[in-house]
């Protein structure tokens, strides 16, 4: 794919549709409660091919970060420097998720804790749902 | 199972790199350039080739290379998987597999790569793992990917930051020594490196790999065939390639005590048993820095140290020809020799091993080619002048 286009594994589709909704939407096997994340559609721990999406709190922590400074193409609605964050959930599922980082004026770190928001992010002209983090 | 350790021999290798958009020919005309320059270092008939390994997605279909090149016969070709170098070695072992088992046997380990033809390379990689999960948050280039992982790598686990800036001296040391780099002739300080501008925290440009127009081409043959050649062999002793369980394309969710790894946990106990060697045994290495951090805890992850050790061992002074205690990219790298998806780096150790570099390491048995660093399959190779017992 190039940017700008949506891209899902298929697997993961209920993730966006749900972050659409203003709902962030995480899967769990059907089968033995196990939490998978990126989505799967075969549960490798009981072979179950049903899953269940729960509604978790977008609340984490910075696992990692950069901060972006090159104008890449692809980019173009992000405005150099900006925050991308890797965030590890609090939710039992500990599922990092991506997604941008608001304030970047206040000083932060690997561990520091965050609030996710569902926004529509990326190309205007093929935005994607995405969340948007805030330190807590 | 089949004893790889010594069987099969890179016999010959040819590069040619020009300036980013300079190339004088398209693609595959660069590329045929290439292998006959190998053909004529191995001393070899390039009717005689009659296998082809790849990786990256390289455009160029071994059989639109048979008429130029004179081949008679086509019996084998293949491609790793994976956008990035992470399949470079496994090109090698892809060759070493066909030539064992009687499926081939004069094969071309080669990569290609015109901007021309094929774009830029980052795209072309990416085109692999761009997902809307990374679109959305502004992560769009290998170079980002990267350095999130090289950010978990310094300040979660404390590896020093000097110890990329190391990796970055060191290539350009080797560059400016090497008449066929493109950084010949450079002057490199830390003052240069500090002065490099920012690409994406915590990258530099100088950290970061930037890509030449160019093809090269490494020739394998049996040990046997290889013996009989113009050159002297350059065996295979072990060649690996693939990913440990909790490594991959996760989202970012590759597991906690791997995350900040280049993901050779798997790779690295195959190569060192298939070659019966181990870190100490390793002369030099071209360890391939598609960034710098990702060097680093590649050399972390093949065992030459561990993460608390890596501040001491990965310094400027024990990485450079002839008398560091582990000399790396002995040509200069993807970072200052050129970079043409890295296929240097398998060039760089042939003729480490013949006594034909640029930064001769006096007396080195062992090279280790470290392929691409974490990228979801990675794959490493080591070669030796001799065969070990």
């Amino acid at each position: 794919m190039t940017a700008g286009q949506v891209y899902t594994s298929g697997a993961d589709g209920p993730f966006f549709e749900g972050l659409q909704q203003g709902d962030l939407r995480l899967p769990a096997c059907a089968g033995c409660g196990a939490w998978h994340w990126p989505a799967v559609f075969r549960c490798p721990e009981c072979g179950s091919w049903d899953h269940v999406w729960h509604m978790a709190e977008p609340s984490g922590h910075i696992y990692s970060w950069t901060r972006t400074w090159h104008p890449f193409a692809g980019a173009e609605a992000f405005k150099p420097p900006y925050v991308s964050l890797v965030v590890e959930l609090n939710h039992p599922s500990r599922a990092r998720l991506m997604g941008v980082l608001k304030d970047t004026d206040t000083e932060f770190s690997i561990g520091s804790e965050v609030r996710g928001q569902p926004v529509m992010s990326g190309p205007p002209e093929h935005q994607v749902p995405a969340l948007v983090w805030s330190l807590k | 199972m089949m004893d790889v350790c010594g069987k099969i021999a890179a016999a010959g290798a040819g590069l040619r790199q020009y300036k980013r958009g300079t190339a004088p020919l398209p693609e595959r005309g660069v590329l045929t350039g290439a292998i006959m320059d190998a053909c004529d270092d191995a001393g070899i008939s390039p009717s005689e080739i009659d296998g082809f390994a790849t990786y990256g997605d390289d455009h160029n279909e071994p059989v639109r290379l048979m008429p130029d090149l004179g081949i008679r016969e086509l019996r084998w070709s293949s491609n790793v998987f994976g956008g990035g170098g992470g399949g470079i070695a496994g090109a090698i072992g892809q060759a070493v597999g066909a030539i064992l088992t009687g499926q081939a046997s004069v094969v071309v380990v080669y990569r290609a790569l015109v901007q021309g033809n094929s774009g830029r390379l980052s795209g072309a990689v990416m085109a692999h793992h761009l997902n809307s999960h990374m679109v959305g948050a502004g992560l769009v280039s290998p170079a980002q990917m990267c350095a999130l992982r090289a950010t978990r790598l310094f300040d979660h686990f404390n590896v020093p930051r000097e110890t990329a800036e190391a990796i970055v001296r060191a290539d350009y040391f080797h560059a400016a020594r090497n008449p066929g780099a493109v950084a010949y002739g450079t002057e490199y300080s830390a003052e240069t490196y500090a002065s490099s501008r920012w690409i994406s925290e915590p990258f530099r440009l100088h950290d970061c790999s930037r890509e030449n127009d160019g093809a090269g081409a490494i020739i394998f043959v049996s040990a046997e065939r290889a013996r009989n050649l113009k050159k002297k062999p350059v065996y295979v002793l072990g060649v690996a390639q693939g990913a440990a369980k909790g490594w991959g394309d996760l989202l970012e969710n590759d597991d906690d005590d791997q995350y900040a790894t280049s993901g050779f946990r798997g790779v690295v106990s195959h190569l060192w048993n298939m070659s019966r060697l181990g870190p100490k045994d390793i002369d030099v290495a071209q360890i391939y820095e598609n960034f710098s951090a990702q060097a680093v805890s590649s050399i972390i992850d093949h065992g030459f140290c561990n993460l608390e050790e890596a501040g001491e061992f990965i310094r400027y002074e024990n990485l450079i020809a002839p008398s560091g205690k582990l000399p790396i990219n002995t040509a200069g790298g993807n970072i200052a020799q050129g970079f043409v998806h890295g296929i240097g780096m398998i060039i760089e150790c042939v003729h480490q091993l013949r006594g034909e570099s640029a930064n001769p390491v006096p007396g080195a048995k062992t090279c280790l080619l470290a392929g691409g660093p974490g990228a979801p399959i990675v794959s490493s190779a080591v070669f030796g002048s001799v065969v070990p017992d």
